[in-house]
């Protein structure tokens, strides 16, 4: 995270390799602390949050260099305070972005552009938004999962103002302890990487905070291991994930992004301690639609 | 005779063979009963032994630990009451892992009285001491004299670095979540507890001393800041002062220097700029969101606190200011170096410069062999320029005064020639571009 950029990889890509593509430079507007990134089929286009600058950029999904992003939300209008994750509603076309200090979700309409105001904003106490940093759509359900402090909070998708939320996957069976991280949906399940990494810091902003003792240890020595999780977007309380990726065979030790490729059967998740990207062939957390098949055993068309 | 001589290696190597397989097998089966240590603490005295130096090591060690834990406590790895509609997970092992072997070298310091050059890697939190005539034209790697690293030294995404030349000591903060600068004697190795460790706000990148008022500057991204501590600072020890407001300018700062002859303290910054919080947009009188400003060299009073404004500010088309990351002070010469990210390029610049200047000399072009520059470091004593190439496995080294699209003299390598540097600096975040079948990382 010390330097900002987007690298682009070939899916096959393994080991040290180099980026086929980078995005880079001061005129594409990249800040560091990019927690969020999400491609757009429809329009063939990626968003990407600037957390440093209160703003969000939409690229060319082919962009390379330092290319100018496409359309720039930002200004006092947005109402994005410190924005870390996006997530695409691409059924009704919108942006969904989380606001870390700001405890916040703006929802902007997806060709939003410039001082643009939300279209709908999810806060305030009754919403329990804290460290957010993950964002899943179900616009089938129209369900909105979030990546919250310590677990997943499950939203209406259409949501606003302060509202509480209408379900909460947490506690010890969930495996999730702290800073659940990015998040997908795919056809009713959620996919969360879950960084379980401990990150204590003895400032708030800069000011050192009065209980401040000793350097807290680091944390990504925290012995309990991340994972890949996956959970029904109707879960809802104390509940094992349907199927986990973890262990030390697997690589992760404290997983933050997370990626799906359904049509290959993969997922992909970076590591914070391999500092890496990871690509596991899980055809089996896909689950095909059933053929519509006909009385004579054939598939209907 | 030589028959009988490779039967018998082919068998002695069969019998090694099998005794790794067997040890293998037992191993996967019963990790438990190899000890790998256990979280370690920077503050612990029973992890300075730990002569465990390698990162890969420490990860499995880490991930070893973290699974014995989750078993005993009953948390299963796969599957929950679901189990008939649960698609099946586990510990499966990648297909694919797009991981650097290497360091991915971030800032340089030399020290040319001890012939020292140290550089961190923010890929395997490392520091690496080179001899200072290391590199040349080979293409292989140069042996550093020693590296510290390992969980005991507590370093993650090490960013800045600072020598002190007279304590012999070094002084590196990490950025990322690691929230912490620590300093290390000259003389140490390997998995090594810091001298000191001191907590800092989150987003830490540069670091600076200041031998006349036994002081040392942290550069903050995040709260666009800078923080001084006492040099010896420890713990949670809080900053002497802290630069921060609108008035200062300060916009995603990173690389910074102190200038002991004149009393000044030179930030460069991207230009990125947001308040930290919602509370402090609406102490400022409402939201007024962030926004982008051109980077820029900003110069202050060595005292500067609170809201001080800089003193005067290199800024502008003309600067070629791109991505501003380390400086470097010649004050002999009276100039700064800077590495310029953004267009793979050195600038340098008359130390007292202001507004929108051109730089003096830009190194910069394919026979510079520089690529993703983020360390920078003078050295007057040898009339020589390092730079630290984030995007490439390499630190160049030109003569002080180089101009133009020149070839360096030395190039240190810490892979052989060739080697694709992935570059990632914990990837918070991914997507996949369906259409082209590509990942998407950015850092």
């Amino acid at each position: 995270m010390t330097q900002p950029r987007i690298a682009v990889f070939a899916r096959l890509a393994n080991g040290d390799a180099a980026p086929t593509r980078l995005i880079t430079g001061q005129n594409t507007l990249l800040g560091r602390t990019i927690h969020g990134l999400a491609y757009n089929p429809t329009r063939d286009e990626i968003v990407v949050p600037n957390a440093l600058a209160d703003a969000v950029l939409v690229f060319r999904a082919a962009a390379a260099g330092s290319e100018h992003p496409l359309r720039v939300i930002e200004g006092p209008h947005t109402l994005l305070v410190t924005p870390h994750a996006v997530s695409l509603d691409l059924r009704n076309q919108e942006i969904l972005v989380a606001s870390l200090t700001g405890r916040r979700i703006n929802v902007f309409r997806w060709d939003a552009n410039g001082d643009a105001a939300p279209v709908r904003l999810i806060e305030g106490p009754k919403t329990e938004l804290g460290h957010v940093v993950g964002l899943a759509v179900d616009p089938e359900r129209n369900l909105l999962a979030v990546a919250n402090t310590h677990e997943i909070l499950i939203f209406n998708r259409t949501d606003n103002g302060d509202v509480a939320p209408r379900g909460r996957i947490a506690g010890p069976k969930t495996g999730i302890t702290d800073e659940p991280w990015q998040m997908e949906f795919y056809k009713g399940r959620i996919f969360l990487a879950a960084s379980n990494h401990f990150h204590q810091n003895l400032y708030d902003g800069v000011t050192l905070r009065p209980d401040a003792t000793d350097v807290p240890d680091d944390p990504w020595l925290n012995p309990i291991l991340g994972f890949m999780g996956i959970w029904n977007i109707t879960d809802n309380g104390d509940v094992a994930p349907l199927a986990m990726i973890r262990g030390p065979f697997s690589g992760l030790i404290h997983p933050v992004g997370l990626a799906l490729n359904p049509k290959d059967g993969e997922v992909y998740v970076s590591d914070s301690v391999k500092n890496g990207v990871l690509g596991f062939l899980v055809p089996q957390f896909f689950p095909q639609e059933k053929p519509n098949v006909n009385s004579d055993g054939r598939q209907s068309k | 005779m030589p028959e009988r001589r490779t039967a018998w290696l082919m068998s002695a190597g069969a019998a090694l063979m099998f005794i790794g397989g067997c040890f293998n097998l037992f191993f996967r089966a019963t990790p438990s009963l190899f000890h790998f240590g256990t979280q370690a603490s920077v503050a612990s005295d029973d992890a300075a032994d730990d002569d465990d130096s390698c990162a890969d090591t420490t990860e499995l060690a880490m991930a070893m630990t973290a699974w014995r834990q989750t078993q005993q406590r009953g948390i299963h790895s796969a599957l929950s009451t679901e189990v008939e509609t649960a698609p099946v997970g586990g510990d499966i092992a990648p297909a694919r892992s797009v991981v650097d072997a290497y360091a991915s070298l971030h800032s340089v310091a030399v020290d040319p009285d001890a012939n020292q050059v140290m550089v961190s890697d923010s890929n395997r939190g490392a520091i690496f001491f080179y001899n200072r005539s290391a590199g040349g034209n080979s293409s292989q790697i140069a042996n550093p004299e020693r590296v510290i690293r390992g969980p005991s030294t507590g370093m993650m995404f090490v960013a800045g670095i600072a020598l002190d030349t007279t304590d012999r000591e070094v002084f590196a903060v990490n950025n990322d979540i690691g929230d912490r600068m620590e300093v290390f004697p000259y003389d140490v190795e390997g998995n090594t507890k810091p001298k000191r460790v001191l907590s800092v706000p989150h987003g830490a990148w540069g670091v600076a001393l200041n031998p006349m008022r036994k002081e040392v500057a942290v550069s903050i991204e995040h709260p666009n800041t800078v923080v001084v501590y006492r040099r010896e600072a420890t713990g949670s020890e809080a900053p002497l002062r802290v630069l921060r407001g609108p008035e200062t300018e300060l916009a995603d700062p990173h690389g910074i220097v102190v200038d002991t002859g004149h009393d000044e303290m030179l930030v460069a910054n991207h230009g990125n700029w947001a308040p930290l919080t919602r509370e402090e947009e609406q102490a400022q009188g409402g939201l007024r969101g962030g926004h982008f400003a051109l980077p820029s060299i900003n110069t202050y009073a060595i005292d500067a606190k609170g809201d001080d404004k800089p003193i005067r500010k290199i800024q502008g088309a003309q600067t070629q200011l791109n991505w501003p990351m380390g400086l470097s002070l010649d004050a002999t010469h009276d100039e700064i170096a800077v590495a310029n990210y953004g267009t793979n390029s050195i600038l340098a610049f008359r130390r007292n410069a202001g507004g929108d200047v051109a730089p003096l000399r830009v190194i910069r072009g394919d026979r510079t062999g520089i690529l993703g520059p983020m360390g920078v470091a003078i050295d007057v004593k040898n009339d020589e320029l390092w730079v630290t190439n984030y995007r490439d496995h390499t630190a160049v080294v030109f003569a002080r005064t180089a101009n133009g699209n020149v070839a360096p003299k030395r190039v240190l390598r810490n892979a052989p020639a060739g080697t694709p540097a992935v570059g990632f600096g914990n990837p918070g975040a991914i997507a996949y571009d369906s259409k082209r079948g590509q990942i998407l990382v950015p850092n």
